[in-house]
């Protein structure tokens, strides 16, 4: 039992979650819609219908007939433009690390180690992006609630500060953006007059004092 | 052509402000398109919600020069640095980078300004002399064509874009979902809005936009490798020999041009399908197909005419059907709502919003002229753009993005939750192929499309027609029949094929 659910868990993706997100909501709006006015439910009947239908398609699109397969697996694009980028960039970055590699009198280096040294530098990387997406989006969830809690205008700098700060610029860098991001927070507030000065902290401070 | 509207929209584009806002936004365009992860689309959408001070014109003007002059300046960072700053300049790096490598920079971007101005000119003149033909053709078009071609542009995006038809699908079907939030168009029923007021006006697709363009693509960006810079760039060659070569070989230039305008005009495909098609078109016709990706001239001329090409053939279906070519133009139809201009009839209607379609041609093919001046004039001093790091800017365009999110609809916290919900969503349907574009189609064009599925309701009970069927209009009308057989055709091509191949 222990090993099924440790197999499921490993199994489970965030394109799960997706689909999850997708069916559910579409669910609770097909459902919903059949209280509203027939003209007014036709529109969202359909359109959460259709997703409902496609979703269920993609959850068990491993035991679908193989002609509808074809639309639910994933198969190269038209045009893959993305990949042949990132081949182009990696194609340079490695022509570069090589020239600087010589250079610097690496010549001497066995093939195991730049291998080895490859290899955890590649790890490394790939920890580190999937990192930066991650805590980005947990500044931006961050920065929403600081907003809410003391005002856009004072969360804005608070933001940047802490995201260039964790992203490892030079002091100065972080000083300058901070200063930018307060002066465009503050433009938004002046010119128009968006209420961003105070949070709720604020109006419970008012409430209590 | 109404050459009375005509003439009032060139002396609309070359009045105040709107002239200032035509030079800003290819300026602008031109420092978003040079970096990175940034782009049109990223570029349009950050600035929707400061346009809310200007007047439709201008505000469309602004849009649709970030749009152009994007187009140019991701060929910058793909000459200079190997990175386009745009997909659409992808091709570009093939020649452009190693032309720069050689130290024939200047050259290459020479090259670059100049296909991009004159191929951005002939098919914008192209389109303007064609525009009667295409009043006839758009007014022929009715509510059922509308909702079905709606409904097409997501089918045929689901095509085109990565990943499995039906996950295009469901994101496209999702966004139109997210749009019924809120108050029904006809009924005025209160849809899913937990009795929350701030979600009585539903989901601003604005907010939407800025969510998928901006917040998701930063989070895209916070996880690649670092910034752009990467030391001195020699900036060597001349731009003379450059613009005579570019002359020197119309038949690539016009070529790459309209073949970026074909694929412009379909859905979903955009200058980034343009250009690698162009770029191999140029190879293959070439005698000399051996120095392609060694630093030859055509490479480039081909790639940059083709994506400037683009920008005509994308505008045609955003303003005329509301279906966007690109994620940028997708931006732009999100744009004309906001200011109240529906695409469609009205916007060919010589008594109403002729003048601002007009105005946007006419804004397109002077643009051009700005990209020559400012790509030929400043192209000793590009090399400063590839040194700002990316890193210096996902902090700016997120603090942008919730700022102009909370400034939408003055102050509605509901939108700044929107874009951060919608980025990390977006981010995940990037990451697992879910086409962005179909679920922004979704999203823009959801009221329209219920609107349009009522209306055709409503005539469906005046036709006559063997069988009761709610939607029968759709098949009494010849363009609403054959756009239902196209719908049908390619949604069950793929299934069906296999069959039809034994």
């Amino acid at each position: 039992m222990k090993d099924r659910v440790r197999d499921v868990r490993e199994r489970l993706t965030m394109e799960h979650v997706l689909l999850a997100t997708f069916i559910g909501t579409s669910v609770y709006m097909f459902v919903e819609s059949l209280t509203f006015q027939p003209a007014g439910g036709m529109f969202p009947r359909f359109t959460a219908g259709a997703v409902i239908v496609l979703g269920l398609l993609l959850v068990f699109r491993e035991y679908l007939p193989a002609s509808l397969q074809r639309i639910v697996i994933d198969e190269e694009a038209m045009f893959d433009v993305d990949e042949i980028v990132e081949d182009v960039d990696v194609d340079i970055s490695e022509d570069e690390a090589e020239g600087e590699r010589a250079t610097a009198g690496e010549a001497d280096v066995t093939d195991e180690e730049v291998e080895a040294s490859e290899k955890s530098e590649t790890e490394s990387e790939s920890v580190g992006i999937a990192g930066g997406s991650f805590v980005t989006g947990g500044f931006c969830v961050a920065y929403l609630f600081a907003s809410y809690l003391i005002g856009m205008l004072w969360a804005t700098p608070l933001f940047v500060a802490a995201y260039t700060r964790w992203t490892g610029q030079r002091w100065l860098a972080v000083i300058g953006l901070t200063a930018l991001s307060f002066v465009l927070a503050f433009l938004f507030y002046d010119v128009l007059n968006l209420d961003i000065m105070t949070g709720w902290i604020h109006e419970w401070l008012v409430g209590v004092l | 052509m109404s050459l009375g509207v005509f003439v009032e929209a060139f002396g609309v584009v070359l009045s105040w402000p709107v002239a200032f806002w035509l030079v800003a936004g290819m300026l602008i365009g031109i420092v978003v398109g040079s970096l990175p992860g940034l782009g049109a689309s990223l570029g349009m959408a950050i600035l929707l919600p400061l346009t809310l001070t200007l007047d439709g014109i201008s505000a469309i003007i602004l849009l649709i020069s970030i749009y152009s002059g994007a187009m140019y300046g991701g060929s910058i960072s793909a000459i200079l640095v190997n990175a386009p700053g745009t997909s659409a300049a992808a091709a570009t790096t093939f020649d452009g980078y190693p032309m720069s490598r050689q130290g024939q920079a200047v050259t290459a971007l020479s090259l670059s300004a100049t296909s991009s101005a004159l191929a951005g000119f002939i098919t914008i003149a192209v389109l303007i002399i064609a525009s009667p033909v295409l009043i006839t053709v758009v007014r022929m078009f009715g509510s059922p064509e509308y909702f079905l071609i709606a409904i097409l542009g997501l089918a045929m995006i689901t095509i085109v874009a990565q990943g499995a038809m039906v996950k295009g699908l469901i994101a496209g079907f999702f966004g139109l979902s997210l749009t019924t939030i809120g108050t029904a168009p006809m009924t005025a029923d209160v849809r899913y809005t937990f009795g929350q007021f701030a979600l009585f006006d539903g989901v601003s697709f604005v907010a939407a936009l800025i969510g998928l363009f901006a917040i998701a693509e930063m989070l895209k960006l916070a996880g690649e490798r670092g910034g752009i810079s990467r030391g001195e760039v020699r900036m060597g060659g001349d731009v003379l020999p450059a613009v005579k070569s570019v002359i020197n070989h119309p038949v690539t230039l016009l070529k790459s041009a309209f073949i970026g305008m074909g694929i412009g005009a379909i859905p979903g495909a955009g200058s980034t399908v343009s250009n690698f098609v162009a770029y191999t078109e140029a190879v293959r016709s070439s005698d000399d197909a051996s120095t392609f990706g060694k630093g030859n001239e055509v490479g480039v001329i081909a790639s940059e005419a083709s994506n400037n090409g683009t920008i005509g053939g994308s505008v045609v279906p955003a303003i005329a059907f509301g279906i966007p070519g690109s994620a940028a133009t997708a931006v732009l139809i999100g744009g004309l709502i906001m200011h109240g201009l529906v695409p469609g009839p009205e916007l060919f209607d010589a008594d109403a919003n002729l003048v601002v379609t007009y105005s946007v041609f006419i804004a397109l093919l002077l643009g051009n002229i700005v990209i020559l001046l400012v790509g030929l004039g400043l192209v000793t001093r590009a090399g400063y753009l590839t040194r700002i790091d990316t890193k210096y800017i996902i902090p700016m365009i997120i603090a942008l993005a919730f700022l102009g999110a909370f400034a939408l609809r003055s102050g509605n916290w509901f939108d700044v939750i929107t874009i951060v919900a919608l980025g990390i969503m977006g981010y995940y349907m990037k990451r697992y192929n879910y086409s962005i574009i179909a679920f922004v189609l979704g999203v823009v064009l959801g009221s329209i499309a219920e609107e349009n599925l009522y209306r055709s309701v409503l005539l469906s009970r005046r036709v006559d027609f063997p069988v009761d069927l709610p939607i029968s209009i759709f098949f009494v009308r010849p363009i609403s029949l054959l756009l239902l057989v196209a719908i049908v055709a390619i949604i069950l091509g793929p299934i069906l094929r296999p069959y039809f191949d034994r």
